[in-house]
Formats: C-alpha cells, sequence, structure tokens
C-alpha cells in the first residue's frame, strides 16, 4: 500500500484530497447545518484546502518569503473570522 | 515530478502575476469582511440563504476549479521536465475543464432567476451575487490567459529553462482556485 502511494504523484493526491474535503464539508453541512461547532469545522476546511493548494500546486515553499507570507495570512483570514465568529458572534 | 529546492526564494512566474494576485486578495478580502458584517447583522437572512441557492451548481463549479488546477500543475511539472507535448495536453484538458466554470455559472444564475432569486431578494442573495459574479470575472480573465498561454506553447515560447508565463498564469489560476474554496464553503455549505 505504501509503495503504491509512493508512485502516485503528489499534487494527484492533493486534487484528491481537495475534492475529499469538499464533498466532506458538504455532507456534513448538510446534516449538522445549524450547530454551533459548524463555522469551527468550516474554518478548518477551508484553512486545509487553501494549504494544499498552496503547498502542492505553487508549491509555496520553495518560493519568496514574501509569497509564502501572502498566501499563509489570505488563506487564514476567513477561517480567523470564522473562529472569532463562533466564539463571540451572536 | 521534478520540484524545485526547498526554500529557493523564487517569484513563481513573475513579480507582475504577484502584484496582481497581491491585488486579488485585497479586492476578495474586503468582499469577505462585507459578508462577515452582513452575517452578523443578519444572522437568519444567513441561516436561511444556502439552502436556497443551488447547491448542485456549487458543487460542480468546486469540481472544475479544483480539476482545472491540477491539470495546470501537471502543464507546470511537464513543462519543467522539458515534455512541451504533453505539457500541451495538459494545457488543453485545463481549459476545457475551466471553461466548464462560466458555462455552470450561467446555468445558475438562469436557475436563480426562474426561483425569484435575485440581488433584491435580500442582504444574502446581494452579497452572494457580488461575491460570486466578481469571482466569475476573475475566473474568466484567467481563462483567457490559458488561451494566451496555449498560443505561446504552440509557438515554442516555453521551454524547460524558460516557462515563466506558464507559472505566472498557473499561480494566477492557483489564486483565484483558492478564493472559490473559500467563496464555495461560505454561501453553499456554512448555512
Amino acid at each position: 500500500m505504501t509503495k503504491i502511494i509512493h508512485t502516485v504523484p503528489v499534487p494527484f493526491l492533493a486534487w484528491l484530497g481537495l475534492l475529499a474535503l469538499s464533498f466532506t464539508g458538504l455532507t456534513v453541512g448538510e446534516w449538522f447545518g445549524h450547530t454551533p461547532w459548524m463555522p469551527l469545522l468550516v474554518a478548518a476546511i477551508i484553512w486545509v484546502k487553501g494549504s494544499l493548494v498552496a503547498r502542492y500546486f505553487i508549491e509555496s515553499h520553495t518560493a519568496h518569503g514574501f509569497v509564502t507570507w501572502l498566501l499563509r495570512v489570505f488563506i487564514a483570514v476567513v477561517p480567523t473570522a470564522l473562529v472569532i465568529i463562533a466564539f463571540l458572534g451572536k | 515530478m521534478q520540484s524545485y529546492p526547498v526554500n529557493a526564494g523564487r517569484i513563481p512566474g513573475n513579480k507582475g502575476i504577484w502584484a496582481g494576485i497581491c491585488a486579488e486578495f485585497v479586492e476578495f478580502t474586503m468582499m469577505f469582511v462585507i459578508y462577515f458584517v452582513a452575517r452578523l447583522n443578519h444572522p437568519e437572512a444567513f441561516k436561511l440563504g444556502p439552502t436556497a441557492i443551488w447547491t448542485t451548481a456549487g458543487v460542480v463549479n468546486t469540481v472544475l476549479m479544483v480539476t482545472s488546477s491540477y491539470f495546470i500543475a501537471c502543464a507546470v511539472s511537464a513543462m519543467r521536465a522539458g515534455n512541451t507535448q504533453r505539457s500541451q495536453r495538459w494545457m488543453i484538458a485545463a481549459i476545457i475543464t475551466a471553461l466548464g466554470y462560466p458555462i455552470m455559472k450561467f446555468h445558475e444564475i438562469g436557475w436563480n432567476l426562474s426561483h425569484d432569486i435575485y440581488g433584491t431578494t435580500g442582504v444574502f442573495f446581494t452579497v452572494y451575487y457580488y461575491t460570486t459574479l466578481n469571482h466569475l470575472i476573475h475566473a474568466c480573465w484567467g481563462i483567457l490567459g490559458m488561451f494566451w498561454v496555449l498560443a505561446r506553447m504552440k509557438t515554442n515560447a516555453y521551454s524547460a529553462e524558460q516557462h515563466d508565463g506558464l507559472v505566472a498564469l498557473a499561480s494566477y489560476w492557483h489564486a483565484t482556485d483558492i478564493i472559490w474554496l473559500i467563496i464555495f464553503q461560505l454561501f453553499y455549505v456554512l448555512a
């Protein structure tokens, strides 16, 4: 199994991960749409998906510090707002 | 699959495209601020809004955006490995997939209008139209860029050593993909 994973290109796994996270988020949203912890889950999904695109498609870890910083900050903006809303918003 | 050394300090593509991506991120950050301000002031509208819009369209557009992004990453990788023909084929696949996005968006807007969902229907829908139509414009620019890069590929303008234009386009499209992934979660999932 480990051998098979090593032969699959990493961006392909990232693509599969992005689709899996999208469908997981949607399914959980349909079941638990109005629960108080839903914004936290959505925040986590947004952060992981954004990080996957930045890391494996843009290859931000090999890029100039400003590019890495820019992507990190933008990807964190909405999840941070969702976490604040989850704890403080009424 | 070849990759760059870690901490190489490279600018993916060129500085110009990152100035553009920076501006794009600032623009959408402002829109997300508007989203959260509206959401805090009208929680009921944002609770019911996602249940009224066409979720399937959002899902299809997510698959199209993510897949076209993956195809462009493959086009960059193939070019980096010196396989220009393979890179062109990936780019054509990316264009075909990406073109599905405005087509699906056109159907989504038609569906909305047939269900009496207009920009004036409520605050959720105003923010939804404002944000998603802006994203559609950015995506259309990206698609035009893809056609330009493909035309450059056809004239052998890129090689394994020099393909900054291709990487610049890829960076822009991936950034636009990240924005869509956020929009999808906020408008189609989070009730």
